[in-house]
């Protein structure tokens, strides 16, 4: 048992293993105000990796509708009430986390999903929260009926449980990207992990008998191409990158300037203590408690930063390089003065370059030469 | 550091207890020698000629995750040997037949283990310690009984209508995977996983450890066997040459004696891996070879 940094809850914390961060870790941010549920990225990921015997199941990536979807059924629930209720203290967890609530004999708190649960990954899909009330409409900024999409896939922990929970340690994280793997030639199909992730992303493959699970596209990260989830998004709510450990951070890298400098990306329940590198932008129509819950005290900071986007040109300009590069981008830049923003490679060749905002056009409303009248300005 | 302490104590516990009852209740077991050549089959009649011992099982609280409460709590186990191999017949009662895996169930299994040298810690040996274990599997048996555990078998009701690069007819039987494209996605098969091969030889597996966690697969497989269920019980036979002209042969020879411990798993309780019921080490006294 080692004593490790845990950053995303302010404090140190148990974990079965010593902190060893890699080089370089893999991370994303995905902004879910602009999720449309369309499921290319599942598809994306589907086609490209879980067509095989026994994986028919599998959705190495999700989407699921909040409040009531989750593949397996009950991923995050089940966690929570085994954990009952926990607290912050401002940025610091002062609650335990799922190593710390462990029992005896046990490296964390454990979870089986059952076999059905695996069934109904679109249950609950664009079901709102609630019924509305008879008169009742939209009122803003915060809905009163709500519901939004969260896209998921492996968080590439830094302290995954996955990992501790191995008995074999058959599963690693690599020194050199983070991305976490399970040893297909040396697991055993024990489904330790398969219980200990608290994300539900390790599958059991019931024909070849050992678990698996989501590969951070590896072959193509290492290609400097971003994985095929992220690559395919229809609504470009994703991008993908390397994100340094607090004290590393260097504002002009993507994943560093949203979730270190801005702090506009979040952690998926950071109570949990694993530490994930996926991080989301929170929905700004949900109710703040819900929010507080999944994605911990940076909630309402990191909603009043976004709803400032348009004030704030850097990360205006980051959010608009999102979904336009295959390539993985090491570092960006935005441009005031022609209004545009950019992102490099390692080398700092530029990629991409995107305006940030549309030149406006004005046209008459009736256009005589093709003798129609204009509905739409834009 | 606290959790480190607690496991340590306990195992003290439950050595000591473990001991005690090993003591009043197991005598060494005779392995007798026999002339003939020995079935790999538990209803074989020269079993019934053969001594039996019964070993108690305890608790597995050494490494995680724990088994503070074991289904099966003991073996009945005979063995002899006719001076080339050496057989053992398990039997143990289980009111359940696990041998199919789902996403969420875990089948039944036996295993014994053996020194690779004169002795080794209970806790599947140690750095340089190297035990030999033999690994008796209900899934395995069934792949072998009756057909490999494919889709069509796990899910006779499921319906794919392509698989890339796989030609044939669905439900595309996975022994039709033959496109070295379609193969990739059967990642434990083309890897040499034992587990994912269709084409099992037989159901044990030959492996070798030193300490939790170092179990490896042996490059040789010199071990066979098969388990029947009937009545509520299982009976497995499990037989290997006491010399293969293996590195890893342990030490055990006709005329002399040699430490063996076993484990047990009930798949219907979810046991599986460290989730285990584990004996200590009994003393095999191996008749000399007769005539
Ligand atoms: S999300 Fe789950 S599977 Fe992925 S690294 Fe973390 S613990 Fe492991
Ligand atoms: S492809 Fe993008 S927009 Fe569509 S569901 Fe996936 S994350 Fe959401």
């Amino acid at each position: 048992m080692g004593t490790v940094k845990n950053w995303q809850i302010g404090r140190e914390m148990e974990y079965p293993f010593p902190e060893s961060r890699p080089r370089r870790q893999f991370a994303a941010v995905f902004d879910l105000n602009k999720c449309i549920g369309c499921q290319t990225c599942t598809m994306a990921c589907k086609t490209t990796w879980t067509v095989g015997k026994g994986q028919e199941y599998m959705l190495w990536n999700n989407v699921e509708t909040k409040p009531y979807g989750g593949y397996p059924m009950g991923w995050d629930v089940t966690r929570l009430e085994r954990l009952g209720p926990q607290t912050w203290e401002g940025d610091r967890y002062t609650g335990k986390t799922l190593f710390e609530a462990a029992p005896a004999g046990e490296p964390m708190v454990k979870h089986l999903p059952e076999e059905l649960d695996w069934a109904h990954p679109n249950a609950g899909e664009d079901e709102a929260a609630g019924t509305l009330d008879r008169g009742a409409y939209f009122t803003m900024p915060v809905h009163g009926m709500w519901s939004f999409y969260l896209p998921r896939i492996c968080m590439h922990c830094t302290y995954p449980a996955c990992v501790a929970a191995c008995p074999r340690q058959a599963i690693y994280k690599r020194p050199e990207d983070g991305i976490v793997l399970v040893d297909q030639s040396r697991c055993r199909g024990y489904r330790e992990c398969v219980q200990a992730c608290p994300y539900g992303k390790v599958l059991y493959n019931p024909v070849l008998r050992i678990s698996q699970k989501c590969i951070g596209c590896f072959p193509a990260v290492e290609q400097g191409t971003q994985p095929r989830c992220v690559t395919t998004c229809i609504g470009k709510i994703r991008l993908m990158g390397f994100l340094s450990p607090p004290d590393q951070a260097r504002a002009d890298r993507p994943m560093d300037f949203l979730v270190h400098a801005r702090k506009v990306a979040l952690p998926l329940y950071p109570q949990f203590g694993l530490e994930g590198n996926i991080y989301y932008i929170p929905p700004v129509n949900v109710p703040r408690g819900f929010l507080r819950q999944m994605f911990g005290p940076g909630t309402d900071g990191a909603i009043e930063t976004y709803l400032r986007g348009k004030d704030d040109p850097e990360l205006l300009g980051l959010l608009h390089l999102f979904g336009d590069a295959k390539e993985i981008l090491e570092s960006f830049r935005t441009f005031p003065t022609t209004g545009e923003a950019a992102g490099y490679d390692g080398k700092g060749r530029e990629i991409v370059r995107v305006p940030v905002k549309e030149p406006d056009y004005l046209r008459p409303f009736y256009d005589a030469a093709r003798q129609v009248y204009r509905h739409n300005i834009t | 550091m606290r959790a480190r302490r607690l496991p340590l104590a306990l195992l003290a516990l439950i050595f000591a207890l473990g001991l005690a009852a090993a003591e009043a209740q197991q005598a060494a077991l005779q392995v007798p020698f026999v002339k003939t050549a020995i079935p790999v089959d538990p209803g074989w009649t020269g079993w019934k000629a053969a001594p039996a011992v019964q070993v108690p099982l305890m608790p597995q609280a050494v490494a995680q995750p724990w088994n503070l409460t074991p289904s099966i709590k003991q073996l009945r186990v005979q063995a002899v040997h006719n001076g080339t191999w050496i057989a053992f017949r398990i039997s143990w009662k289980d009111a359940t037949k696990n041998a199919v895996m789902y996403t969420d169930s875990f089948r039944d299994a036996v295993a014994l283990m053996v020194p690779v040298g004169k002795a080794a810690p209970i806790i599947m040996g140690g750095p340089g310690e190297r035990v030999l274990i033999l690994h008796w599997k209900a899934d395995w048996q069934e792949d072998i009984d009756r057909t490999f555990q494919d889709i069509a078998q796990l899910y006779p009701n499921a319906w794919q209508d392509w698989y890339p690069f796989v030609a044939g007819e669905p439900p595309y039987d996975i022994t039709a995977w033959t496109n070295p494209e379609a193969r990739r996605y059967l990642t434990g098969w083309v890897l040499g996983n034992p587990r994912s091969q269709p084409d099992k030889r037989t159901a044990v597996e030959e492996q070798i450890a030193e300490g939790f966690s170092t179990l490896t697969t042996t490059e040789r497989q010199s071990a066979v066997g098969k388990g029947v269920y009937a009545d509520g019980a299982w009976h497995v036979v499990i037989a290997r040459p006491f010399a293969a002209g293996d590195p890893n042969d342990p030490a055990w020879r006709p005329g002399r004696s040699a430490p063996v411990a076993f484990a047990a798993w009930d798949g219907g309780a979810k046991e599986i891996g460290a989730r285990k019921a584990i004996s200590d080490w009994i003393t095999l006294k191996l008749g000399a070879v007769g005539r």
